[in-house]
């Protein structure tokens, strides 16, 4: 697949999807957080959702791709040919020959260098290019593209059950908008990928879109195929408030690292220095196109790949820690909603 | 963790920002800096990513903006002085902007 731009499956019906999740449960007594996460997405219509454990899916023509009824492709069927970057043709946007301006290409005097400078590069730059992003947790960490206010905008997310994944916020809305022609790449090395799916819905918590506090700067997408199916997904877990070891990791797509208009993944290995109520605290390296993808650990354990966060900010001077890059933590709340997603089919009605 | 969920009806009333140059909407009031990213000659370079640090204000999350083939881009950032850097296949420049209470235009030279 050429990646001209980031074009997709026009994904997602317009719809507002509210889900209020209260957690009566394994709710830890010194933290601060509010008894409802209320999810919001897109504008002005009213939806409840309910969860389908079993979507209906049916075979495409060709036999390959399957699709419900719903909207959603089966990856499935692509496992035997991960190592061969493969784009499900139903999958490709109809719009992918017709982009909004034409694939840019790379002037001729521009020789590759990925020795440049990066933005939110703590000390000396640590991160270290994934080799293949084929292979679990990467082909579950996707390259997110999306549209937003007439601009063309890069985030990271990560699978966290079959039909979803996490990303940050302020991927999904800012500034009264919502991000539009949004698609999602798993498996992108340069300019290839293995898989490409577009939206269903998104959703935001409603605290974000009130007030945009970086405490509350994660999502999850619902995406028109089963590729946590397919490639399986991370697992995920409130880590608590710390005290936090080492071996710790951040991954994701970096712009800075960007050659020849395709883009790879990048990930820095270290400790999660301070964690409060809603945030994690680091200063493993990140950069712009990062946001969203999983602050995460191999945990050896029932968790797995286990996300503990996710990324979303490099360093500012208005935060109570402007040393560190950041992340949402995963707090009960958070790990309800995605609990949710990961259960099935998350429908409106 | 066991946990109760509630399923309910709700409306969410977003505001559009009919145009970036001014916009605010549950956040910080935020102001579109404007620009193009230019090689040494003032040609365009299309094929560029832009990210944004934060050198006071903020904060701004750590997405990126991907210049369109004509080497604009326009990201709306709330006020605060911040630094774009355009990253165009291993080549950079930087812009640093101060963002006050108006839009702002600047373009990026990449050496």
């Amino acid at each position: 697949m050429k990646f001209g731009r980031f074009a997709g499956l026009a994904g997602a019906t317009v719809l507002l999807v509210s889900l209020s999740f209260h957690s009566t449960a394994g709710a830890q007594a010194t933290e601060n957080e509010p008894e409802t996460i209320e999810m919001v997405n897109e504008s002005g219509l009213v939806a409840s959702v309910e969860v389908d454990q079993s979507p209906e899916i049916q075979k495409s023509k060709d036999g390959k791709v399957k699709k419900s009824k719903k909207g959603t492709y089966d990856l499935s069927e692509l496992e035997g040919e991960l190592l061969s970057p493969y784009l499900p043709p139903n999958l490709v946007n109809a719009q992918m020959d017709t982009p909004p301006y034409d694939p840019p290409q790379p002037p001729e005097h521009l020789v590759p260098d990925e020795g440049m400078g990066t933005m939110t590069v703590i000390g000396q730059d640590n991160r270290v290019k994934v080799q293949d992003v084929r292979v679990s947790p990467y082909i579950q960490t996707p390259f997110i593209g999306y549209e937003r206010g007439g601009q063309w905008f890069l985030c990271t997310g990560y699978l966290i059950g079959p039909y979803a994944i996490a990303t940050a916020a302020h991927c999904l809305y800012q500034n009264g908008q919502y991000s539009t022609q949004m698609s999602v790449y798993f498996g992108l090395e340069g300019n290839s990928a293995v898989a490409g799916c577009g939206t269903d819905h998104y959703s935001v918590p409603s605290q974000w879109t009130s007030s945009q506090s970086h405490e509350y700067d994660w999502g999850v997408v619902q995406l028109n195929c089963n590729a946590g199916q397919a490639f399986g997904h991370y697992g995920f877990k409130n880590p608590g408030t710390g005290p936090f070891g080492t071996g710790f990791k951040v991954t994701g797509y970096p712009a800075d690292k960007s050659v020849n208009g395709g883009y790879t993944m990048w990930q820095d290995t270290g400790s999660i220095d301070i964690g409060d109520d809603r945030k994690l605290w680091y200063k493993m390296d990140t950069a712009g196109g990062q946001s969203g993808g999983p602050i995460w650990y191999p945990s050896g354990t029932a968790c797995g790949n286990c996300a503990i966060g996710v990324h979303a900010y490099g360093l500012s001077p208005a935060f109570a820690y402007p040393g560190y890059n950041s992340g949402s933590r995963i707090t009960n709340e958070v790990a309800s909603v995605f609990t949710t997603y990961r259960n099935g089919w998350v429908t409106r009605a | 963790m066991t946990a109760r969920v509630r399923l309910q009806v709700a409306v969410s009333a977003v505001i559009v920002c009919a145009a970036l140059s001014a916009c605010e909407s549950g956040g910080a009031q935020t102001y579109a800096v404007d620009g193009f990213v230019l090689d040494a000659h003032g040609e365009a370079l299309s094929d560029c990513n832009i990210g944004v640090e934060v050198i006071r204000g903020g904060p701004v999350g750590e997405t990126a903006q991907r210049a369109d083939r004509s080497g604009h881009f326009s990201w709306p950032l709330p006020p605060g002085e911040y630094e774009l850097t355009a990253f165009c296949s291993g080549l950079t420049g930087e812009s640093t902007v101060e963002v006050t209470d108006e839009p702002v235009e600047t373009d990026i030279i990449v050496q």
